[in-house]
């Protein structure tokens, strides 16, 4: 199986953390606050996008809403196979950090 | 809150969700308009703006990409359905794909055929202030030939007019004889007819192009001569004609002072141009066209009102008052003498022909739509629109109509060689480099398409889902009324058709066999020149020598195309307010007898009569016109000549049948002799080559100076109707081509209904129906129809067909017999493809037909 791509795992986490309200404009916003970069909205679909095309969230489509002309809210919400997912990154990385030394110890290495 | 109403931020977003497939992008477009409102309250509108447009720049690619793959999906289903549905009925794709291509190639051939005729004379530079002089009767006949001194006074008169010329056709008045020296060998030389003499300014009015010389000089020198290339190479073969000299009748001089190229699509069809001496400034007799240039600025209306008069004006004679001068335009004058009833016609048969095609198409798809509604219903459940289903049966005909395309341009290049023999052009037809051209293909495929396709979408598309899919075997058929009249249409348009066909057909062959009254069998004509003129009695009698020469005369022109006319005839009597306009014969002795005209009271001119010379014979038609009970020995002046009338000659048709005989009046008063141009020699069916050979030798002795060309006037005869039979051979060509789409129609209605009553028919057989009852059954439809189209149709045909036998003075009348006959082979021509199905069902074994399905 093809591991998750760190925009996926992004994603994927904010999703989860955002739990009952995450839909674009709230997935956007903690992913622009937690990397500091821009995301421009069909950055954010596309990502989303894929994720649903490969079961990883599944989408509610929410009421109408006047203060977004009149358009409704698409939910994301996690899948079993997309926890799956995330842990299967989550492990690799464990694996592939063990026996070396954490990431500040390089920076003092080389300066 | 939402954005401003009417801020551009507004309409981008409205575009935006027109582009964004509706419900794809619904929430996408949701968040931005959010973002939007919120970072415009946190953080200022400014900001907001920016950041919302650089959204919609990013984000525009990817909603169109999308749009269109999703909507491309759609469509690439439609293909594979329509590519389905022309597998599973090839017979009925086939019928389809033939007809249109075969209807299409036909539009495509007239419409090229069209093109070049309204193309006459639009490649002069002035095309649109070019102007012809017309003279228009009181009965409104419209006469291209105008007095001499017309145009000259005009212009003096008139500011407006900026160049005039007048056409004199020398040709058509003397004989005209070029000979060329400056080879080595022997001269070169031709008698010509198309020789004319025009007015300087005659080249900055027209512009045709030049080879060698300029427009400026060529007419300049009083000797000049303009010729074509055509006779650049036959007189000159590959030597540069410019400077080299041409002989008129062995006397003028003239020097090729320029070489022109006229383009087939000019009225104006000139060999020789040479420039017109000042004296015929005063002549307000003779007549010929003439051709004025306005300035760009005038007015037409004020100049023609201005000049309506001027005839009565100036002309000397008294009749001119009833004569009104007007201007005809230029590019107007190839198709308003004679051409526009033919262009007319072969507009409506290419109509005609794209029409019947495009209702097979209709009636077969709408036959065939029962097979398909329950796709239409499947569709309908999994939420097509109406407008989609629409826009996919729309989208099938135009798929058929461009393939079709295809196929008729095949056609149409197989075709074209065998329309330019027929009509004696040079049509092309190049795909490539011609933006026109594949606008105008586009535009046929586009508007066949939606033509054939139109109704049968609508139709289709009406399918209700739920009984189309309750239940398969149960499919009603629903009489379509609309079925009914377009056969019915189809087939009156057959009828209409085969009937004008055969009247077409008729009318020719009854021009071509109607006695003319006068005898052209066994006349030889041989152009005279100076020399045989000057020794004209001399020439007649050593030919005559031979007793295989029967007669010898001369005339002007041939005696079944002699179209001069005059108004210079006085008699005893005569109304003084009359202007006559007669036609008049300037002719020799036994004129009459060479070509077995019937004197039928008095006598024929006579050489022992010392008088005679200065006597007239008229024919028939001009003692009515004259109200002379006797006129024999009646005073008549013809040119000033006084002279009593001797004679009057039986009625023969001195012009095509197009037109009526006139009154006619013959002189041969030797004071006209210039005017001869040929000797007419009658000779016996025996011994023709010796006698042939005879005629040579005595000629060349006479005048070795000159060419001998003898031709027989039989062959003349048959030129004067060969235009018409040309198009009759096209007319008929085009109407087989209608009759066998609309027969490749009813091939497919009849096949698909002996399919849809396979298992009634197999039924009945069982219950012992007889194979003929059958066929009786199957046809009875058919049969009913055809008669409604047959009843149609005969009252419009002979209504059309009335009025084009106006046309000719002289005409067939309308056999009721030719309908008849163009309705039994209607039926025929339906009888054999549905008689054909029929009789294949019902001879069908009934086990098969019960088992179908």
């Amino acid at each position: 199986m093809k591991f998750l791509s760190r925009q996926e795992e992004l994603m994927l986490l904010s999703i989860w953390k955002l739990d009952d309200n995450a839909y674009g404009v709230t997935i956007r916003k903690n992913v622009t606050d937690l990397t500091g970069k821009y995301w421009s909205i069909g950055a954010v679909y596309d990502v989303l996008d894929r994720l649903t095309r490969k079961g990883l969230v599944s989408t509610v489509t929410g009421d109408p809403v006047k203060a977004r002309g009149g358009k409704s809210k698409r939910f994301y919400r996690i899948t079993k196979s997309g926890f799956k997912a995330l842990k299967e990154v989550r492990s690799l990385q464990q694996k592939a950090w063990v026996d070396l030394p954490g990431p500040e110890l390089e920076k003092k290495s080389t300066s | 809150m939402t954005a401003k109403k009417f801020s551009p931020i507004y309409f981008a977003l409205k575009m935006l969700k027109t582009i964004a497939s509706a419900e794809d992008y619904d929430f996408a477009i949701g968040d931005l308009e959010e973002t939007y409102l919120y970072m415009a309250e946190t953080e200022g509108a400014k900001k907001a703006d920016r950041w919302f447009w650089r959204e919609v720049l990013k984000s525009l690619p990817g909603f169109v990409k999308n749009g269109l793959y999703r909507r491309t999906a759609m469509i690439r289903n439609y293909f594979k359905i329509a590519f389905r549905n022309i597998i599973r009925n090839k017979v009925f794709a086939l019928i389809n794909i033939v007809g249109l291509a075969v209807g299409m190639a036909c539009f495509i051939l007239i419409t090229l055929w069209i093109r070049d005729e309204l193309s006459y004379d639009k490649f002069h530079v002035n095309k649109d202030n070019l102007y012809m002089l017309t003279i228009i009767h009181s009965n409104d006949v419209v006469d291209p030939n105008v007095p001499y001194a017309l145009a000259p006074r005009l212009a003096d008169e008139f500011p407006e007019f900026v160049h005039h010329t007048r056409i004199y056709r020398l040709g058509n008045l003397r004989s005209c004889m070029f000979k060329s020296e400056s080879g080595d060998g022997a001269p070169v030389m031709f008698y010509e007819d198309s020789i004319h003499l025009v007015d300087p300014s005659f080249f900055s009015m027209f512009s045709f192009p030049f080879i060698s010389g300029d427009s400026e000089s060529a007419l300049q020198n009083p000797n000049s001569l303009v010729i074509t290339d055509e006779m650049a190479t036959k007189y000159f073969g590959n030597e540069n004609p410019m400077g080299k000299v041409l002989t008129l009748n062995n006397r003028d001089d003239l020097v090729v002072s320029g070489v022109i190229r006229i383009p087939p699509n000019s009225h104006l069809q000139l060999d020789f141009i040479a420039p017109l001496p000042d004296r015929l400034t005063n002549d307000w007799n003779w007549r010929d066209p003439s051709y004025v240039l306005l300035d760009a600025n005038a007015s037409v209306a004020e100049v023609k009102e201005k000049i309506a008069g001027a005839l009565s004006k100036h002309s000397p004679y008294p009749f001119a008052d009833t004569l009104k001068v007007d201007l005809l335009p230029f590019t107007k004058v190839y198709l308003d003498f004679g051409r526009r009833t033919y262009v007319t016609i072969f507009s409506l048969i290419a109509g005609f022909i794209l029409l019947i095609a495009c209702i097979n198409y209709m009636n077969l798809a709408t036959a065939c739509s029962a097979n398909r509604s329950r796709e239409v219903g499947l569709r309908k459940v999994m939420g097509a629109k109406r407008l989609e289903l629409i826009q996919q049966f729309l989208g099938e005909s135009i798929l058929m109509s461009a393939l079709s395309l295809g196929i008729s341009l095949i056609l149409v290049r197989m075709g074209l060689p065998l329309l330019n023999s027929l009509t004696s052009k040079q049509l092309t037809f190049y795909l490539l480099g011609s933006h026109a051209m594949y606008l105008y293909l586009f535009a046929l495929v586009l508007i066949v398409g939606l033509a054939a396709g139109a109704y049968p979408a609508f139709i289709l598309s009406a399918n209700k889902p739920a009984d189309t899919l309750k239940s398969s075997l149960l499919f009603k058929s629903k009489k379509s009324s609309f079925r009914v009249v377009t056969v019915v249409g189809q087939f009156v348009i057959s009828i209409l058709l085969i009937a004008c066909t055969a009247v077409v057909f008729r009318q020719l062959s009854y021009v071509q066999n109607r006695p003319l009254g006068l005898d052209t069998s066994y006349v030889i004509k041989v152009p005279i020149n100076s020399i045989l003129l000057g020794s004209l009695g001399s020439y007649e009698d050593m030919l005559r020598q031979n007793p295989n020469i029967l007669n010898v005369t001369a005339g002007q022109s041939v005696p079944f195309n002699e179209d001069y006319k005059t108004s210079g005839v006085e008699w005893d009597g005569k109304d003084p307010q009359l202007s006559p306009n007669m036609r008049y014969s300037i002719a020799y002795f036994d004129y009459i007898e060479t070509f077995g005209m019937e004197v039928v009271q008095g006598r024929s001119f006579h050489r022992e009569s010392a008088a005679d010379v200065n006597n007239f014979l008229i024919n028939e038609e001009a003692a009515k016109y004259m109200g002379m009970e006797d006129p024999i020995g009646k005073r008549l002046e013809f040119w000033g000549v006084e002279g009593s009338i001797i004679g009057v000659v039986k009625n023969y048709h001195h012009v095509s049948l197009h037109r009526e005989i006139m009154p006619h009046v013959f002189s041969i008063n030797p004071r006209n002799y210039r005017s001869l141009r040929f000797i007419f020699i009658k000779i016996a069916a025996a011994n023709i080559p010796e006698t042939l050979k005879y005629i040579r030798e005595t000629t060349t002795t006479f005048a070795p100076s000159y060419p001998y060309e003898y031709s027989f006037l039989d062959q003349g005869v048959e030129d004067l109707y060969q235009a018409e039979q040309k198009l009759g051979k096209i007319f008929s060509a085009f109407a087989f081509l209608a009759v066998f789409i609309s027969c490749l129609g009813i091939f497919g209605l009849a096949s698909f209904t002996a399919e849809k009553r396979t298992k009634e028919i197999g039924i009945r057989k069982v219950l012992g129906a007889s194979v003929s009852h059958i066929v009786m059954l199957l046809s009875k439809e058919f049969s009913k129809w055809i008669l409604i189209a047959n009843v149609i149709a005969w009252p419009i045909g002979w209504y059309a067909m009335h009025e084009w036998l106006e046309n000719f003075a002289y005409r067939t009348g309308l056999d009721p017999l030719l309908f008849v006959f163009a309705g039994l082979l209607s039926f025929a021509i339906a009888a054999l493809p549905v008689g054909y199905h029929a009789i294949k069902t019902a001879v069908a074994d009934p086990i098969d037909s019960l088992r179908y399905e």
